[in-house]
């Protein structure tokens, strides 16, 4: 099965649908059609707002097929605008018009969603004080072009809210090398691709009794010997899949054209100089589970184990979410673990820009769980218990 | 006849493990069942005790089609496996308290079955802790809890010391006195002496045996 | 037979507890998420974006900062003394995107207002223009936007050439500071669909895959239950029991482990704010959930029959339960498998209340799957 899932890895590896994804957010409107004047803002709103240009608006008669839609994941959420709004804004009465969005369980997208409903509410808020403070100057002190003015400055403070992004100048830097997406993705498969094999190889690792250690024990072969020849042999496993997924990396990315910017235009030497230099993190991770292997005495508890570990550790050292996505101190703590070495020497290695220090901290890590897995077998071999 | 079991035949596939088993005996009689290793002396037990089906034949037990009246053969019948059915991680007490209600239990342990089994002597001691031989006597205490007049005895005294083996015959004995019938699936000569009768498994067929006290006799025989 | 049950479950249960590192991955499920709670608390974003100014000093920036930095939930604002800091650790890859405003931005503004400069009022520096960059940059619109307003007001004022004794930036002031107390800024309020009581600042995307984490956890204990049971069963532990008895001491095990998880994940939810509002409410759904996934996961080892195949399959099944549940990326398509799983039809409740239907139609499906396969697959 991983065999395969290495394969796939390979062909997705050269398919540009995985990275043409939609990026456009789609919001319902959920309005009364006859409303004159929201129809204006709206279409202002598609044809000059630089919104336009990733936002898409889908409208609505009634808000069951909006809900309908948004329960399919159709829409992000909408927008349920009351009868009267538009005139009530006008009058300085604001109504609420509310933006509904899905209970989402990843709570990501309706947080930015908001930053933006704020933003547009800022907008138009702003822009009423502005008019607004200009009418009650005008009524109170009784000045002349009371009409044109109230249609200039509307007209003014439109054009101001169309066109802010020219409040604003753009300029793209040139990174210095940088994973892209797909190379961040590549890296964390490659860390989820050992852990599994890691967790497979539960029957080969755990010994349910001794006898088998204490006769090779009293035959010579030390606890330490033991040791080190099991876990050569539990990561010869995990180091083999990862070969077998360069290979296949190799014949899908010869014949196609890789998204991953990071393996395209490899040579042949490039994927196993890349290779050869993943084997430390491939290590450290390894012995880590190695160690935790050590500790069981039967196959059910050391999956159990092995797994909520691993979920654990996967979690904060960036597998599942991007490590940017915590906060700075826990950023600084992930990148000792385990995990975090392995994924950050993935990340390097990718690049072409090694940090031999990340090398150096997974040879460690291997070195110490390896030693502590040692003293485990000894304390084992010595105890009276079967 | 107590016991009749009659031209058992069980196949595997289009392997026929059994071709013709036929076990015959009076009640309070032992019998015992010997074979080489692969002969179908463990696959014969599953069949009486109903773990798995035969292809045909009959089994009656006091007068009883055991292989139609589950819930006699449930009553009647007590099975004790190779592998002793215990719960590795709880005390020899909780064990016991799975096939035992309160009042029975305390009436075993104190004058009964448990006591003549030493079962008593070890009752806080977790399973995984016990030697072979104390598992093997919790267990045949676990399978005699609901008083089964016909038991049936997987390889009873493998891997046993000397003291274990006195008081499991010594708990048969008294089964046997009080009426029990025993079926023994064995390897060991010590407990044919304890047997009334012989069946000897070769090739799917039983046949019945003399044992003459030559054991040179009988491996041959097999 | 109630009370053969109730005794068998008891020695599950017992067993269970004897079981040392059981007993620390149910330590471990609050602990992660007690911790995971407080991690959530320290500022993190979704997007770093480095603020600067080439006047830091400048009053206007530094309330604009402030603003920023407090007002906003997924966006994590980080001030540099200079931009060339800030648009240092752009190119290292350290922040999405800076922000530099220019200096003297109060000046600069009524300049830009009027026309009279061509100078921008905020330089922004990234490396790739994404949706998502030009979703954070409506944040800095709308806050540039706050502080222009003003000055588009007095703009416009100044060119009416009012003829107007009153016609002064004082009388301005006060009726644009009135309108701005008078007026209801809240516009479009933000709402969660059936939920109008959960509120988007008690939202927390560190904290959100908690949930499926912690019912990935129930499920994986629950798989081990019958991993044991199997293992029992192969054993011949349930020997003295008939064929057709053993079921129930498959689902007893299973029981007997997903109480210890349910009271573990129900502390975990509490001490990390998870609970609904509604206790009562999550209590049957997580009750459902462990019906469910007792179901299911007693369907897996009948179809595995051997503790080794089922130690196999456990892994593939965790990992199809995080990718397909939305637990942190909602994976669209692939319904057939979706709906296979019970970690998915537990968090879709949590989406849509009327899903609780569907889950109560899985446990009725997946009970009478259990009864049929094993009779099918274990005849005697």
């Amino acid at each position: 099965m991983l065999l395969l899932a290495g394969m796939f890895f390979a062909f997705f590896g050269t398919r540009e649908e995985v990275v043409e994804f939609n990026s456009n957010v789609s919001i319902g409107i959920v309005a009364n059609n006859e409303d004159k004047y929201l129809k204006m803002g709206i279409d202002a709103i598609e044809t000059l707002d630089t919104t336009s240009s990733y936002l898409s608006l889908v409208y609505y008669d009634d808000e069951e097929s909006a809900v309908n839609d948004m329960k399919s994941e159709t829409i992000m959420g909408y927008l349920l605008i009351p009868d009267d709004y538009v005139r009530s804004v006008l009058r300085g009465d604001n109504i609420t018009a509310t933006f509904v969005s899905n209970n989402s369980i990843i709570d990501m997208a309706p947080m930015i969603v908001n930053d933006v409903i704020d933003t547009v509410s800022d907008l138009v808020f702003e822009s009423q004080v502005g008019i607004f403070a200009m009418e009650e100057f005008y009524n109170e002190y009784d000045v002349k072009g009371y009409k044109q003015a109230i249609t200039d400055i509307n007209v003014k403070y439109i054009s101001f809210v169309v066109d802010r992004a020219n409040m604003v100048e753009v300029t793209e830097v040139k990174a210095y090398k940088q994973n892209s997406m797909q190379g961040y993705f590549a890296c964390v498969f490659f860390v989820i691709i050992v852990i599994l094999v890691g967790v497979l190889c539960s029957g080969i690792c755990i010994k349910r009794d001794l006898s088998m250690t204490r006769l090779l024990n009293s035959r010579g072969c030390s606890a330490v010997c033991q040791t080190f020849i099991d876990f050569i042999c539990f990561c010869f496993i995990p180091i083999l899949i990862v070969l077998f997924i360069f290979v296949c990396m190799v014949l899908f990315f010869s014949l196609n054209t890789c998204i991953i910017p990071e393996y395209s235009d490899l040579t042949l030497y490039g994927y196993f100089d890349m290779f050869i230099k993943m084997i430390p993190g491939i290590l450290a991770i390894c012995s880590l589970q190695f160690l935790i292997y050590e500790f069981c005495s039967d196959v059910i508890t050391g999956s159990l184990l092995q797994f909520v570990v691993s979920i654990g550790l996967a979690y904060i050292s960036g597998c599942l979410y991007p490590i940017s996505f915590f906060p700075e101190n826990i950023q600084n703590v992930v990148k000792f673990t385990p995990f975090g070495v392995a994924i950050e020497s993935f990340k390097q290695i990718s690049l072409d820009i090694l940090n031999m220090n990340n090398i150096y901290l997974c040879i460690g890590y291997c070195i110490v769980f390896v030693l502590l897995s040692t003293l485990v077998r000894i304390i084992k071999i010595r105890s009276r218990a079967v | 006849m107590s016991l009749s079991i009659n031209n058992i035949k069980k196949n595997y596939g289009k392997k026929q493990v059994l071709k013709s088993i036929s076990v015959n005996v009076e009640k309070g009689k032992c019998v015992g069942i010997l074979g080489l290793n692969g002969s179908g002396k463990s696959t014969f037990f599953n069949v009486l005790s109903g773990i798995c089906k035969c292809d045909s034949g009959t089994f009656l037990f006091d007068g009883v089609d055991m292989f139609s009246d589950k819930k006699s053969r449930s009553k009647l019948l007590g099975y004790i496996t190779q592998n002793p059915p215990l719960i590795d991680e709880l005390s020899g007490l909780d064990n016991l308290k799975l096939w035992y209600n309160k009042k029975s239990l305390q009436a075993e342990l104190e004058n009964g079955v448990l006591k003549l089994l030493g079962v008593d002597e070890f009752l806080k001691v977790k399973v995984s802790k016990m030697s072979g031989g104390m598992k093997k006597r919790l267990a045949i205490g676990c399978a005699v809890a609901h008083r089964p007049s016909l038991l049936l005895l997987d390889e009873p005294s493998a891997a046993l010391d000397l003291q274990c083996k006195e008081r499991i015959a010594a708990y048969l004995t008294q089964f046997k006195a009080n009426g029990g019938t025993v079926l023994i699936a064995t390897h060991d000569i010590q407990d044919l002496e304890f047997c009334d009768k012989i069946v000897i498994f070769k090739d799917g067929i039983s046949q019945q045996y003399s044992y003459d006290g030559d054991a040179s006799k009988l491996i041959a025989a097999l | 037979m109630i009370i053969t049950n109730l005794k068998w479950f008891l020695a599950f249960f017992k067993r269970m507890s004897r079981k040392p590192v059981f007993l620390v991955t149910l330590l471990i499920i609050p602990v992660i998420c007690i911790a995971m709670n407080v991690v959530s608390d320290e500022e993190s974003g979704i997007m770093i974006i480095g603020l600067s100014s080439y006047d830091v000093n400048d009053s206007v920036y530094k309330n604009i900062a402030r603003e920023l930095k407090s007002e906003s939930t997924s966006l994590l604002f980080v001030e540099y003394s200079t931009p060339d800091e800030a648009i240092e650790d752009v190119k290292k890859g350290k922040a999405s995107s800076a922000w530099v405003f220019a200096d003297d931005l109060d000046k600069t503004m009524a300049e830009f207002v009027s026309g009279n400069t061509e100078e921008k009022l905020c330089n922004v520096y990234l490396n790739e223009d994404t949706v998502l960059k030009q979703l954070s940059r409506e944040k800095l619109h709308g806050v540039l936007f706050k502080n222009l307003s003003y000055d588009i007001y007095v703009n416009f004022m100044n060119s009416r050439n009012i003829d107007s004794e009153y016609a002064d930036e004082n009388t301005y002031k006060e009726l644009f500071d009135a309108q701005k107390e008078s007026l209801s800024d809240e516009l479009i309020a933000f709402e969660f669909y059936n939920s109008p009581n959960k509120k988007i600042e008690d939202t927390n995307y560190l904290t959100s895959p908690l949930r499926g984490l912690l019912a990935t956890a129930l499920i994986i204990c629950c798989l081990a239950a019958m991993m044991y049971s199997l293992e029992d069963e192969n054993e011949g532990k349930y020997a003295m029991f008939p064929i057709n008895k053993r079921l129930k001491l498959h689902y007893l095990s299973s029981y007997a482990s997903v109480l210890y998880v349910f009271v573990a994940v129900i502390i975990a939810m509490s001490f990390s704010g998870l609970l609904r509002e509604n206790i009562f409410l999550e209590i049957i759904y997580l009750l459902v959930y462990c019906i469910i996934s007792v179901g299911f996961c007693v369907a897996v080892g009948i179809v595995c029959k051997k503790k080794a195949r089922l130690c196999f399959a456990f892994p593939m099944l965790i990992v199809l339960t995080i990718a397909l549940c939305p637990i942190f990326v909602s994976v669209p398509g692939l319904e057939p498998i979706k709906v296979m799983l019970p970690t998915y039809h537990y968090l879709m409740t949590f989406v849509d209340p009327l899903h609780f239907s569907h889950m109560l139609l899985y446990a009725v499906i997946i009970y009478g799957l259990d009864f049929v396969l094993y009779r099918l697959l274990n005849r005697e």
